[in-house]
């Protein structure tokens, strides 16, 4: 007996927004029609794409794991940038500024763009520039980055809802991409996206970071709001229909799970594949809940998700 | 409870007696249609309501029972398709495969005992390892005696069967534990359907496409199998994805009652990435192939996070919890129980290298504003709970620090305190205790 | 133990307060005055200090004034010899007289069906009086009735003396659990005796003619009047020491009238009160058939009520003082110089206000904020979220120690500020929040609300489309909304002249159901949506 089991079809869908422009070779992400990942029934014309992180400055916080892949190029953005593409497959590039945070180096704007012309310059992908959090200097810096690197379409990480002005501004004057964060909120989200789209925001240039909890850390928190944002945005409702951009590898590498050694914890198993496996049971989670864009740390994490990801749009592997 | 809360009201007799515990009809019909109470407590309810309210309510997901005594466990009568509509009630169990093969009976023995014994706890949940699957291929009597060896540790047992008869030879001598039959792929349902309901044991139904597999769910149930799970058909992500979310929202609308049963997966070696998805995604029950805490730990954390009924975030038990290797002079610091607070403050703490002592107090799950307006976290139950705990002989410095949003508790937390205690107040978000302590902390602890 | 001598100036106060003590602290062991109206949480920013002389911690530094630290004294803990100047006055504006009902007869003004005049103690004297008191959080009212006749002679207004101690309910409790219940008891009940000589001076009688008062109030102000424990109102589950409370004599309490009875209207749960029982039966919930009701207190508590005869859910909302002007920088009551009512010219650019007794602005009353937020909004001078944008026209903008703020009067004294509007935005969300969850608990079916009853102390009037607007009430057809000022004094001013009002009370207090929002699992969320202009998701507006 055949089992009625209908296509789910819905009125909205997920916005198609193209990161990159100019010198760079753009990556449109977004334009899913139905539930994450759920192939059979709706067209996802873009899969998830895949970001690594370099940093400006050598991350001393970064563990042993995680810094291994990365030798010799940690706080080389360049060098890093170019190993991310080319050895480790990143489809794009996020460039965290954290040595302009006034704790960590207070590196100037100068310097800053001086980065992001390096990156510019060693990679085509599309670039993701985060800036040392929100305040003043985050301002500051990310102004100049978006004067400097006019028309690339950097997406510039990110205006929050106490602080989305400076950056509305800049992001439209510059023909930039804006990350909108909220704290794991969906009403604050959408607030967020209205008062940028009151602000003269293209909304369809805007990606929504809901904020990242890692796996043990207020995953789940991120994953429900994750998936009620798709509900919306399949709904038609066009301030929740941005793409999502997750920071996983910076909430993971965080965590204890993620960095005690085996010789502490013997039964938590080897911390290198341990810290790997938590970085892929975090990003995964998040491909189910609607994730359109995901920035890890970890090459060997990069690689075991696109092997997921390939398995649901080449429907191979896996 | 389909019905509303205004919908029941209008089925009660409206007298506001209060038998029910409840001070007005209308209270407890809207804990009735939140599921929270259940029709029995009005002694006056009439026929027609009780056949209303009945009628409602009948789980669209089976229920099964795999093992026994303790360590059994019930998983299925799901209701809704995602988390965030109410909650996931069953956390899926997660079977360790385990090879017999070579094994002699005292080392099978040894490494079962040490599989009964794993327990990891985290925000107040204890893991353990919830059962073993044990495969037929390594010869009928070496499974059916490791079989037996771990239901005599009191673990529930997943029989990996190649035949009909050593499914039957495995399962007969511990049916009362109620084992677990599943079937080889690709076999022919019909025998072990026949082993199931003779022996009164759960059975998983697998089939090639969702089709066959609801028809042969049905079957089985006819054939008086009590307890069927469905083996969601799929060899790659993609489509066991598919399976998984067909069978779910097909249980839920009700398409075919074939489809209304808990569902089973196998991950084989290095499948991490396929055992995340059937956690993430409806599975109640999960062979893992791979040993160490690598891939345990981070299954056991994601089925707690997925599991977390959204309305009752997690607990930690209160206690005082180390960051780092803190000795008598590290900081001590004290915050509620909601365990989202405890572990994004020991977090940050650990990020900043603080070695401390961090006193978790119970405030029944709250965050430090909500606790502090409840009365849950005032000077005299933070003192308290800090003595109960120890606090004073953990360190050899009399200063304690507390939540920047709890800094009005204070003075009346020395004063219970007493003894020349000190209390320091903190930040408010946790991304500036690093500033805090290399601003405050370092100061302070000169003056005292 | 280490202490440092803390001076206040410019008073010259001192004391030695323990290393680590905060200033709030220090300041209320020697008796000076500074308001903590958020009990100490560091929210509602009155505690302001300027340190002239000292060391504080840099995290504690709100913003600096020629060099100088401006810190929450409640936030800052003491570590060394300070001198400190308060910035924040905490003395009460004082009211002038607002008489609104004098010469009505409420019986025939408002009573919701047919009532007789058969007051509540047997009276034979032609001057004999009966007190209706309305005990607010925020604010205190009173009606003097003469009752032969049932005519209202005089009436009376304070604010509540006990803010300082607490702007909110929360607050109080704790200012109780640390010892100054007695206090808080005595200047309640001064108050009530301030309010008694003004009405008797205006109206011309004297106060030992009064036979009988009706005191309606949240739990509460009700354990505070009468001196018992609050505390246990704020535990989760929520344990007041009573509901009701049995008469006592006017003269227990100091008040005028010797053996006169002081009867309380009795509440429904630990943050539903008398008040809202009193109200909602002024409103004619009681006897209302047909369609839902909805009564909304736009007071301090904000409390709700859906319903009709056969029911009613009541919850409270904690909206916070806004609506009647608290907890702004320049917020006052309705009186003359609250600025009431705002319109935008956009071609001129011009902001043009409406003044009570058309005098200059001296602050802004709780119309007036609902009328400034919708109109600004508008414009477009500040965005959704409450913050100024920038076309704010310059002479509008001014910058200071509260932040961004928008300047209203000619002399720039008066001026609303981005934190005022967040408090409104706040309080504005609290409520419709509540509306909503109660509405959605009803489920559906549940029927359209066909009355709205909004009870307020808004002066003159509530700017219906403006209170609409902002999305601080639901989106309804206008003929459904009707005004009640101070339905909790109203209530009590008939049960004071009507023994039926009374039975009616108290027959209908077993309908009422009291929902605690806080259980309700779509509450946070309804609120974190309604705290925008008009709401995050309009179309929700229209319940």
């Amino acid at each position: 007996m055949a089992l009625n089991l209908k296509p789910k079809t819905w009125p909205g869908g997920v916005r198609e927004v193209v990161l990159g422009a100019g010198s760079r070779k753009p990556i449109t992400v977004g334009g899913g029609k139905g539930l994450p990942l759920h192939t059979f029934e709706a067209t996802f014309p873009w899969r998830p794409v895949l970001a690594l992180e370099v940093t400006d400055v050598d991350p001393r916080s970064w563990v042993d794991t995680v810094r291994a892949p990365w030798e010799e190029v940690l706080g080389q953005p360049a060098a890093a940038a170019q190993r991310a593409v080319t050895d480790f497959g990143a489809d794009l590039v996020m460039l965290h500024l954290l040595g302009t945070h006034p704790d960590r180096g207070d590196r100037s704007p100068d310097q800053a763009v001086a980065d992001v012309h390096s990156v510019l310059d060693a990679v085509s992908c599309p670039l993701i520039v985060k800036g040392p959090g929100a305040g003043a200097k985050q301002n500051e810096i990310l102004s100049r980055v978006a004067e400097a690197a006019s028309g690339k379409g950097l997406a510039l990480h990110s205006a929050c809802q106490e602080d989305y002005k400076t950056l509305a501004a800049v992001a439209v004057a510059y023909g930039q991409v804006l990350v909108a964060e909220s704290p794991i909120d969906i009403n604050i989200a959408k607030q967020l996206n209205i008062l940028l789209s009151e602000a003269s925001v293209d909304i369809g240039r805007v990606l929504i970071d809901p904020l990242t909890g890692a796996l043990g850390y207020g995953l789940e928190y991120t994953y429900s709001v994750m998936e009620r944002m798709r509900l919306a945005a399949l709904a038609g409702e066009p301030m929740l229909s941005c793409p999502v951009v997750c920071l996983v590898g910076e909430e993971v590498w965080k965590t204890k799970e993620a960095k005690i050694p085996a010789a502490k914890e013997p039964a938590w198993g080897p911390e290198a594949e341990r810290g790997i496996n938590w970085e892929v049971a975090t990003a995964l989670p998040l491909l189910l809940a609607g994730a359109d864009v995901l920035v890890l740390r970890h090459p060997e994490a990069l690689k075991r998700v696109r092997r997921q990801i390939d398995a649901w749009f080449n429907g191979a592997g896996g | 409870m389909a019905l509303t809360g205004l919908q029941i009201f209008k089925l009660l007799p409206n007298t506001n007696c209060k038998k029910c515990g409840y001070p007005t009809c209308l209270a407890f019909a809207m804990k009735l249609a939140a599921g929270k109470e259940a029709l029995d407590k009005c002694p006056d309810a009439t026929a027609e309501a009780r056949a209303a309210l009945g009628a409602a309510s009948a789980p669209p997901i089976a229920r099964a029972v795999i093992g026994s005594g303790p360590r059994a466990i019930t998983v299925g009568e799901e209701t809704v398709f995602f988390r965030h509509e109410k909650t996931f009630v069953r956390r899926p169990g997660l079977f360790r495969a385990l090879d017999p093969r070579g094994l002699s009976a005292a080392d099978l023995g040894a490494r079962l005992d040490d599989w009964a014994q794993v327990r990891h706890e985290r925000a107040g949940e204890v893991f353990q390892v919830d059962g073993v699957a044990l495969s037929e291929s390594a010869g009928v009597d070496v499974c059916a005696a490791g079989a037996a060896a771990a239901t005599q540790r009191g673990l529930p047992v997943a029989l990996m069967a190649a035949t009909p008869e050593g499914a039957s030879a495995a399962a007969t001598p511990i049916k009362q534990h109620r084992p677990l039959l599943v079937p080889p792929p690709g076999a022919s349902m019909a025998p072990y359907v026949g082993v199931a309901a003779q022996l009164g044991v759960p059975l998983v139904v697998s089939a090639a496409d969702l089709d066959a597999l609801a028809g042969a769910a049905a079957d089985a149930v006819r054939m008086g199998v009590t307890d069927v799970l469905l083996e969601a058909p799929g060899t790659n992500l993609r489509d066991v994805h598919r399976s998984l979310s067909l069978i779910r929202r097909g249980a839920l609308d009700r398409i075919h009652p074939g489809l209304g049963h808990p569902v089973f997966l196998r991950v084989g070696p290095g499948e991490l990435e396929k055992a995340l998805l059937g956690i993430t995604k409806f599975t109640s029950v999960i062979t893992i192939s791979d040993a160490g805490g690598e891939t345990w730990l981070p299954l056991w954390t994601l089925r707690q996070n997925i599991y977390t009924d959204p309305q009752k975030p997690l607990q930690m038990d209160p206690a005082i919890y180390p960051v780092g290797e803190p000795d008598a002079r590290a900081p001590l610091l004290v915050t509620t129980n909601f365990s989202l607070t405890y572990f994004i403050v020991s977090t940050e703490l650990d990020a900043a290298g603080i070695p401390s002592h961090l006193a978790v107090v119970d405030t029944e799950g709250m965050s430090v504003l909500t606790a502090w307006s409840a009365g849950k976290f005032s000077g005299e139950r933070v003192a308290k709970a800090l003595r109960e705990m120890g606090a004073t002989e953990r360190v050899a410095h009399k200063t304690v620090i507390i939540p920047g949003y709890a800094a009005v508790i204070s003075g009346e937390l020395e004063d219970a305190l007493g003894d020349g205690w000190c209390v320091l107040t903190g930040p408010q978000e946790a991304s500036d205790i690093a500033p805090f302590f290399r601003d405050v902390w370092a100061s302070a602890a000169l003056a005292s | 133990m280490i202490r440092h001598p803390v001076t206040f100036s410019p008073s010259g106060r001192t004391t030695l307060a323990a290393d680590g003590a905060t200033i709030l602290e220090a300041a209320e062991a020697v008796g000076e005055a500074l308001a903590a109206e958020c009990a100490g949480r560091g929210a509602c920013g009155r505690c302001l200090v300027k340190v002239l002389s000292g060391q504080v911690p840099e995290y504690c530094v709100e913003s600096r004034e020629s060099g100088a630290a401006l810190v929450l004294a409640c936030q800052t803990p003491v570590h060394s010899a300070l001198t400190l100047l308060p910035l924040v006055e905490t003395e009460l504006p004082r009211l002038e007289a607002n008489a609104q009902h004098v010469g009505a007869a409420p019986l025939q003004a408002f009573a919701p069906w047919p009532l007789a005049l058969d007051p509540i103690v047997t009276t034979c004297g032609e001057d004999d009086l009966g007190v209706a008191l309305d005990i607010g959080t925020t604010t205190l009212q009173l009606l003097l009735l003469r009752l032969r006749d049932g005519v209202v002679v005089g009436e009376a207004g304070v604010y509540n003396p006990q803010i300082p101690r607490g702007a909110d309910v929360i607050s109080r409790i704790v200012a109780a659990e640390r010892g100054l219940l007695g206090e808080l008891a005595a200047s309640v009940r001064a108050a009530v005796c301030t309010m008694i000589d003004e009405a008797t001076a205006a109206a011309r009688t004297r106060s030992d003619c009064i036979r009988a008062y009706v005191v309606a109030g949240n739990l509460t102000m009700m354990h505070l009047l009468y001196g018992i424990d609050p505390s246990g109102i704020r535990r989760v589950p929520s344990e007041p020491a009573a509901l009701a409370f049995t008469s006592v004599a006017a003269t227990d309490l100091g008040w005028p009238g010797g053996p006169a009875p002081v009867h309380t209207v009795p509440a429904t749960g630990g943050w539903v009160g008398g008040d809202i029982v009193a109200g909602v039966v002024r409103a004619g919930f009681s006897r209302a058939s047909g369609g839902l009701g909805l009564y909304v207190d736009l007071g301090t508590n904000g409390e709700v009520a859906l319903g009709g005869q056969d029911f009613a859910l009541a919850c409270a909302c904690s909206a916070g003082p806004a609506f009647e002007g608290g907890g702004i920088r320049c917020g006052m009551r309705a009186d003359a110089g609250a600025i009431d009512g705002a319109r935008i010219d956009i071609d001129r650019a011009a902001l043009e206000l409406s003044v009570i007794g058309d005098s200059a602005p001296r602050g802004v009353c709780g119309s007036g904020l609902i009328a400034l937020a919708e109109a600004l909004w508008r414009a477009g001078w500040i965005d959704r979220g409450g913050r100024v944008t920038d076309r704010l026209p310059a002479w509008h903008r001014v910058r200071g120690t509260w932040g961004t703020g928008i300047v209203l009067s000619a002399d720039g004294r008066v001026a609303l500020w981005e934190r005022d509007l967040a408090s409104l935005i706040r309080a504005k969300g609290a409520i419709f929040a509540g509306i909503r969850t109660l509405h959605a608990a009803l489920g559906e079916g549940a029927g359209p609300v066909e009355r709205v009853i909004v009870s307020g102390n808004f002066g003159r009037f509530l700017k219906l489309p403006a209170a609409v607007g902002i999305g601080l009430l639901p989106d309804l057809p206008p003929g459904r909304f009707s005004y009640v000022h101070n339905g909790s004094l109203e209530g009590a001013a008939l049960a004071l002249l009507s023994r039926a009002f009374v039975e009616e009370i108290a027959a209908y207090l077993a309908r009422i159901t009291y929902i605690n929002l806080s259980e309700l699992p779509g509450y946070m969320d309804e609120f974190v949506g309604a705290c925008f202009l008009p709401h995050t998701s309009p179309e929700l507006l229209r319940l």
